[in-house]
């Protein structure tokens, strides 16, 4: 008996541990759900969302992806979703009924949004998709020629047999039947009164101006049906299409960006020439209007009572601002400030709770609208810019183009450790993408990363140090920037090398690297990701005018000699000398830059004070800016005949600017940095900039903020990952590569069998033409199909050697600390009059003020 | 009196508090920092970062800009103040305007001020181009060893009005009767200024010089914005540079040893200036 009593016990209490256990996650963070999530760090495979909007309990999402677009119904917030088709194509719909027997109900009418502007990747049986006419059989059978828009090529019926039938329209195969009648096509997606409407606008091409014009806008009801979307026409009447565009200043097109619906109304932010404003359209009667939206909007959704809540970003004094405007007067009432702002926000307000949801800086707000001021934090949220939809049962759903989150707004079941990681790089989504991964490990561990760009590297780390403030966990800096130096030499970064996966990682990363992380044997950091730009050359456009590897320059003053004599080698080809079309105005600072920074590094590695007023510097900088950039065919952004700021990032030009040191571009063609030494007798220099991510050495979850940063490492950027590891070597090309290849080589053979079975004439001529065109189609899918080329590893692996990281940036901290005077002198020295002299005297002062403070 | 005294205590006790809280321990507590290593274990370092600190080079120019700045701004600021202290006294009460508004500068924002300054200031600014009326040539008044004027100019202008306001309150508690009884009795206006006024006006005068210095001492925001954290004209490289670059490096250890390597002769500075008002007094009142 008492055996039994006891073998109860245990296993009631085997099954408390396991229930527990296992509801450790849901304890953590209760009815928290990522729907979607797709990865921003290395992109692979297309797959967006275009809208998220509450439908009945439930709501629905319009996603994209390569494969088409579709409707994802939830019936609530639990429930797996319902998949429906968008076609936005009328053939497909058209091509079902055909496949189903049933006649179509709809003529063939095409894609318009690309109308006159063929998709030259889609094609079926070896011919490419161009402006011709289709042929819809059924109406064909009807003995009614069906071309009543431009079709993609594979709706056609491309078989002998039909085209060769008697129903063939005259004049088809030259193209005289393609008669264009425009049909709306859904450019916005809407969510009104929880049903699903389009934004149908009809286009046309003007081959005049090589523009498409709108032609008109009006709402399109959708349906579900049978698993499919259907679109029908509404009720209401079509907008006033001129006077929108004209309020949204936009010219023969239409894009919306950032919209909401309330009530009847859409409201769009739009970004003039005047600044920002809200255009609205009455859904119902379509009429336009619009008011001025203020300044640095950075978020903004529908309040109640016909206002718009609005929250801006002052960039001086780095307050949010969060205003309900009036619509009908347009004045504006300021219900909150926020210190310490976010420079991206989400904006959300539930009517039936009169409560406003904000996300910023890491962190999901709620607040009565009344109270705004007092918001409070609710959860984490690792987005920065996104729209929320408060699902009215205490939870919201937070979605931008990547993700779609489902969120508890009740504080009280929040993880029961907070990782607060600020983070300074302002774009690099590392930080961001370790929190998805860290939340299908840690479901007890919450992780607050406030992100923010700042280009002075201000943060406050120094003040948490000096206050010995555990607040912050995590601090991603600019390795060569001046906070991360104070830390580092005052040694007040905690040692990473006890956690066993980031020791593991960085023990794979090049010398270099490793040498810059460990400082008496201790890690101190782990990279995030690179900072900063270089120029590079194009390997790929060199080689294509005839040039070798060992023409190309090994020092600077080779390197500008042989960029003089580009102009004469370029001198008919299409390849141009720069691929930044503003190149005359970026060049010489990007040259001077790189130039100084190599120069730093070479003094320092010989152990010698930093001087950069040298002869040697001083004829290197003023031979650079001497240098007649426009004479070389560069343009400024100031020449009249400039054709708009643009860099192409392929191998249509020889040096490539805004590349990233030291990898380069990641797609095959572009531009990689060139190892130059300052002097022939010496070893080339590839100057790396880093940012870093530190432990607070008070932390209390030092432990938990490690095992973060080596996930982080799983989290990489690709360049960043081939960068550091020195065992990633391996090309790495996207996923959907296997596949388009395979279509392409089909197309391949079937345009090279209808080549062979084709007559001699112009048939023979047209298909050989095809199979040329699918040959080089395969051809560039080989070079663009690579996420990391092999030459740009190659490359990589041939400057190592020349490669080191950059610890300190004098010339960024001289610049950041300087005052309205200095700033007017810099200006002075480097302007039309460019005085080599006094500018490089102007740094080393500062330099040799800096040194003998005892830096 | 010592019910009194007991009584004083509780209006006492939150200044006391303060003083104790804002100055006493920091004060106290810095000296421990500045002798460790200012690391994270902050590892004791005996006298070190004195030697380290007196030894460096920029805290010696540091030092010595500051001093040079106080020595030319504190007498100018004490003699201005006396005299247009004196003037204002002599023409009241119709000058009730000019000794409310002489106080207005010492009430505004200094970054207001500074950004006035600099477009006086600038190249193409009204002074220069007063000097050019006068077919001077222009000076670059905010780049080169000039830019000392605009700063002590700037001092001068914002501390005057409460130096001004100090001597007043001291000419102003001065009874009329003495300087009537001594009009009467034949003395002249010098003899009544050196006689009367100034003996009276001792404690006053060295309560400004005392601040005078003070304040001198404190010249940074002046000197920052105009020149920034590593000024181009070295002239400009104040003590209080020096430290604000050292607590951006986290270099505290050295920010509280030249805290106290200043306060030292800051202490040794206002012994001597007690000592001379004690004898000043003496001499004044006839030597005893």
């Amino acid at each position: 008996m008492k055996h039994q009593i006891g073998k109860k016990l245990i296993l009631w209490l085997a099954a408390l541990m396991l229930l527990v256990t296992s509801c450790a996650t849901a304890f953590a963070s209760p009815g928290d759900r990522t729907l979607k999530h797709v990865s921003t760090v290395n992109y692979d495979a297309y797959d967006s969302n275009d809208l998220v909007f509450r439908s009945g309990d439930g709501f629905c999402v319009i996603t994209s992806n390569d494969t088409g677009r579709y409707l994802l119904k939830y019936a609530d917030t639990e429930s797996e979703p319902e998949k429906f088709v968008i076609e936005e194509y009328n053939r497909d719909s058209w091509d079902e009924e055909e496949e189903d027997g049933a006649a179509a109900e709809e003529q063939v009418t095409g894609e318009t949004a690309e109308a006159g502007e063929p998709d030259a990747e889609k094609a079926v049986d070896g011919k490419p998709e161009t402006a011709e006419p289709a042929v819809d059989t059924e109406a064909e059978s009807e003995g009614q020629p069906a071309v009543e828009g431009l079709l993609n090529w594979d709706d056609i019926d491309w078989s002998d047999e039909a085209l060769n039938s008697e129903d063939m329209p005259e004049g088809f195969m030259d193209g005289e039947m393609y008669e264009y009648v425009p049909e709306p096509y859904v450019n916005t997606w809407i969510g009104w009164n929880g049903e699903l409407y389009g934004i149908g606008v009809t286009e046309t091409w003007d081959d005049e101006i090589q523009q498409s014009h709108v032609e008109g806008i009006k709402l399109q009801r959708i349906r579900f049906e049978d698993g499919k979307v259907i679109k029908e026409d509404t009720e209401y009447p079509d907008w006033d299409h001129e006077i929108l565009l004209e309020a949204l200043e936009m010219d023969g097109y239409f894009y919306l960006n950032d919209y909401v619906v309330s009530g009847d109304l859409l409201m769009i932010l739009s970004w003039g020439m005047n600044g920002q404003k809200i255009v609205t359209v009455n859904l119902k009667t379509g009429s336009v209007s619009s008011i001025e939206a203020g300044e640095n909007t950075v978020a903004f959704t529908a309040g109640p009572d016909d206002t718009l809540i609005l929250a801006s970003y002052d960039w001086e004094t780095q307050k949010n601002t969060i205003v309900r405007k009036s619509l009908a007067d347009g004045k504006d009432e300021v219900i909150a400030e926020y210190e310490k702002g976010a420079q991206s926000m989400g904006l959300g307000y539930e009517k039936d709770t009169d409560t406003l949801y904000m996300v910023r800086n890491g962190e999901l707000w709620k607040a009565p609208l009344a109270d705004a001021a007092n918001a409070v934090a609710v959860n984490d949220c690792p987005l920065t810019d996104c729209s929320i939809v408060p699902m009215g049962d205490g939870f919201v759903l937070l979605w931008n183009r990547n993700n779609i989150l489902l969120r508890n707004t009740d504080p009280t079941v929040r993880g029961t450790i907070a990782l607060h990681v600020e983070d300074n790089t302002g774009y690099n989504e590392t930080m961001a993408e370790t929190v998805f991964t860290l939340s299908e490990k840690r479901g007890d561990l919450s992780v607050i990363v406030n992100q923010r760009y700042d280009w002075r590297d201000s943060s406050t780390v120094l003040q948490d140090m000096m206050n010995k403030d555990s607040g912050t966990d995590i601090y991603v800096l600019p390795y060569d920037g001046a906070n991360f130096n104070a830390l580092k030499n005052r040694g007040y970064l905690a040692d990473l090398g006890d956690n066993a996966e980031i020791a593991k990682y960085v023990d794979r990363m090049y010398p270099y690297i490793q040498d810059a992380l460990k400082v008496d044997g201790k890690i101190i950091a782990v990279p995030i990701g690179l900072n900063g730009y270089t120029f590079g050359i194009s390997y790929k456009a060199w080689k294509k005018i005839g040039g070798t590897e060992e023409e190309l320059p090994k020092t600077w003053d080779q390197f500008l000699d042989w960029m003089e004599k580009l102009p004469e080698r370029l001198e008919g080809t299409e390849i141009s000398i720069c691929n930044d079309t503003y190149a005359a105005d970026s060049l010489s600072g990007m040259f001077m830059e790189t130039v100084m920074h190599q120069h730093q590094m070479r003094m320092e590695s010989k152990g010698e004070e930093v001087v950069f007023n040298t002869p040697e510097m001083r004829k290197l900088i003023e031979r650079i800016y001497n240098m007649d950039l426009k004479s070389l065919g560069m343009k400024s952004w100031e020449d009249e005949d400039n054709t708009g700021g643009y860099i192409s990032y392929d191998d249509s030009a020889i040096i490539s600017s805004y590349t990233t040191p030291p990898m380069g571009e990641q797609y095959s063609g572009g531009g990689y940095p060139i190892a130059l030494s300052l002097a022939e007798d010496e070893e080339p220099i590839v100057p790396v900039q880093l940012y870093v991510a530190c432990v607070n050495p008070f932390s209390e979850h030092a432990k938990e903020a490690k095992e973060f940063l080596a996930l982080a490492m799983e989290n990489l950027q690709l360049i960043a990952e081939y960068t550091f590891f020195a065992d990633k070597t391996e090309p790495l090309r996207y996923s959907s590569y296997e596949e388009d290849r395979k279509r392409t080589e089909k197309y391949l053979e079937e345009a090279k069998k209808y080549r062979d079975e084709a007559e001699e004439g112009e048939d023979k001529i047209y298909a050989e033409d095809s199979v040329k065109m699918w040959e080089e189609q395969l051809e560039q899918m080989e070079d663009y199909s690579w996420q990391m080329n092999p030459e740009t590893i190659e490359r990589y692996q041939k400057i190592l050697p020349a490669c080191r990281v950059l610890d300190h940036d004098f010339m960024q901290e001289i610049q950041s600390t300087v005052s309205e005077q200095d700033e007017q002198l810099m200006k002075e020295y480097t302007g039309d009059n460019m005085d080599i002299e006094k500018i490089l005297s102007f740094y080393d002062q500062k330099i040799q003020m800096i040194r003998m403070e005892g830096k | 009196m010592y019910k009194k005294f007991r009584l004083a205590w509780p209006f006492l006790l939150p200044g006391l508090a303060g003083l104790l809280i804002f100055y006493g321990i920091p004060f106290v507590g810095g000296i421990w920092y500045s002798v460790t290593d200012g690391k994270v274990q902050n590892a004791f370092v005996g006298l070190e970062n004195y030697i380290s600190v007196w030894n460096n080079t920029m805290f010696q120019m540091g030092l010595k800009n500051t001093m040079e700045l106080s020595l030319i701004c504190a007498p100018l600021l004490f003699l201005l103040s006396f005299v247009l202290a004196a003037g204002l006294h002599r023409i009241r009460p119709a000058g009730g305007f000019f000794r409310s508004s002489v106080l207005l500068p010492y009430l505004m924002p200094s970054s207001a001020i500074l950004l006035i300054w600099l477009i006086w200031f600038d190249f193409r600014g009204p002074v220069n181009r007063l000097l050019a009326q006068f077919g001077a040539e222009r000076i670059d008044w905010l780049i080169g060893p000039e830019a000392r004027i605009p700063v002590i100019l700037l001092f001068l202008w914002k501390n005057l009005g409460f130096c001004v306001v100090i001597f007043m309150s001291a000419l102003q508690s001065i009874p009329e009767s003495l300087y009537e009884y001594a009009t009467l009795e034949g003395a002249s206006f010098m003899k009544q200024t050196f006689r009367i006024t100034l003996p009276l006006a001792v404690p006053s005068a060295f309560l400004v010089g005392i601040l005078s210095f003070v304040n001198a001492f404190r010249i940074f925001k002046e000197v920052y914005f105009i020149a920034g954290a590593y000024p181009n004209e070295p002239l400009l490289y104040t003590l209080q540079n020096y430290m604000s670059n050292m607590f951006n490096q986290l270099s505290y250890q050295n920010v509280t040893t030249a805290a106290y390597i200043f306060a030292v002769i800051v202490f040794v500075l206002f012994g001597v200036l007690f000592l001379s008002q004690r004898s000043a007094l003496k001499r004044l009142n006839g030597g005893d």
